[in-house]
């Protein structure tokens, strides 16, 4: 039985790049109000934009936290994800039987880093049980390999 | 076991999750005719839901979206006479909730029919559900949104002057097609003559800024549905968003073209 948990480096690393943009961004309407319209105009211009940083950074921030609390287990029958926060807790198994269909997804930041998400499909539903991700892994051509060979 | 896919959505995702909000929880839609029916009616049920949350409320606060109601016809205060204390009162109820329903109707249908073009003329299409699912969804809500501070905009004292930036920009809009067609045409009012930007008032900001964000919500979400539910790419859906945005620009041009040749 295989355990591991995801890596919040590549969110930590989002949020970082987030707050870098949204620093660059603000301070560009600032500076420059003219560029936006001016008067009050720019202000309610640069709200917009402050607010919609910061809705992105504590999505992230969000994410981080589920993530944190969040397993990955690889039996040799079962695919499974725990998560527990604050009494709330939630599992997710899929029989390795069952087991249609594999995709490895790596964006900028997880390939730069070497981390990827590994989406198993039952059914080919986007939402229902047939589906579990499991996200920013380390090495996740590798989890994808081993779960390969083990279902053959 | 064929599972019909869920359309729930929870609140939370409106704001922070728009990508789950939209999708339509399954890939393909089912083929069977039966299957889709049942997801039609579940959609539009939702939809005259959300129709009703929009309108209901905003007719009764009183807010005038209608300049002047006209009499009931013979017909229904005959029947409704007996019925009612005041039927006139009813009859300007149901004709005022009957308008605004209709605004967001027509918008929603013209969404609709720009957005599933898009995604046809791209040759990307996995089906009107989809689309119908992307568009019932943002329209109930962001466009709904945003309707609701147009109106407030356009009645409230206090704000209208953000009510006539709202117009300036409208106007400025049309004109721009009007001088690149150089067909000389007029808006009722004239051209419009620039607006200050500043002394908006506070309610005035908060409108202009509830509105930004849900055009810009409503756009986001259109983005997703296009690369969620039709499976696109990013740049087939920065095309077909671009179909969206252009659609009212193709609609003033063929008024314009409709009015110099026709009228």
């Amino acid at each position: 039985m295989d355990e591991f948990e995801p890596s919040i480096k590549v969110i930590i690393i989002k949020i970082g790049l987030t707050v870098g943009i949204a620093i660059a961004t603000l301070s560009l309407f600032a500076l420059n109000p003219g560029l936006v319209g001016g008067g009050d105009l720019a202000n309610i211009l640069f709200a917009v934009a402050a607010f919609i940083f910061a809705l992105a950074i504590l999505r992230l921030l969000i994410k981080a936290v589920i993530l944190s609390k969040t397993t990955y287990i690889v039996t040799p029958s079962k695919l499974r994800l725990e998560y527990s926060l604050l009494y709330k807790t939630r599992t997710r198994e899929i029989p390795l039987k069952q087991l249609r269909g594999m995709e490895l997804k790596q964006d900028r930041v997880q390939a730069a880093l070497g981390f990827g998400t590994l989406v198993f499909l039952t059914g080919g539903m986007n939402q229902s049980l047939g589906f579990i991700e499991f996200e920013n892994i380390e090495r996740a051509d590798n989890v994808r390999d081993r779960i390969r060979s083990q279902r053959n | 076991m064929y599972i019909l896919p869920s359309i729930k959505s929870s609140t939370i995702d409106i704001i922070f999750r728009p990508s789950r909000f939209v999708q339509s929880r399954i890939n393909t839609y089912s083929d069977s005719l039966k299957d889709k029916t049942k997801i039609l009616i579940k959609l539009s049920l939702i939809f005259a839901l959300n129709l009703i949350l929009y309108s209901v409320p905003l007719t009764l606060s009183g807010i005038a979206t209608v300049e002047a109601v006209p009499n009931p016809p013979a017909i229904f205060t005959s029947n409704f006479g007996p019925v009612f204390e005041s039927p006139v009162e009813v009859w300007d109820f149901l004709y005022q909730l009957s308008v605004n329903a209709g605004f967001l109707i027509a918008a929603s249908v013209t969404a609709l029919v720009s957005y599933h073009a898009g995604v046809v003329f791209l040759r990307e299409s996995e089906g009107i559900l989809q689309s119908l699912h992307t568009i019932i969804y943002t329209s109930s809500i962001y466009l709904a949104g945003a309707f609701t501070l147009t109106w407030i905009a356009s009645t409230a004292d206090q704000i209208r002057f953000a009510d006539d930036i709202i117009i300036h920009y409208q106007k400025q809009f049309i004109y721009f097609f009007i001088d690149l067609t150089d067909s000389g045409l007029d808006l009722p009012g004239g051209r419009p003559s620039p607006v200050p930007t500043s002394n908006i008032t506070i309610e005035g900001q908060i409108i202009i800024f509830g509105l930004i964000l849900m055009g810009l919500y409503f756009m986001y979400s259109l983005y997703l549905g296009a690369r969620i539910n039709h499976d696109m790419d990013r740049s087939d859906a920065i095309l077909m968003l671009v179909f969206v945005t252009l659609s009212p620009a193709i609609y003033i041009i063929g008024s314009i073209i409709y009015s110099v040749n026709i009228i």
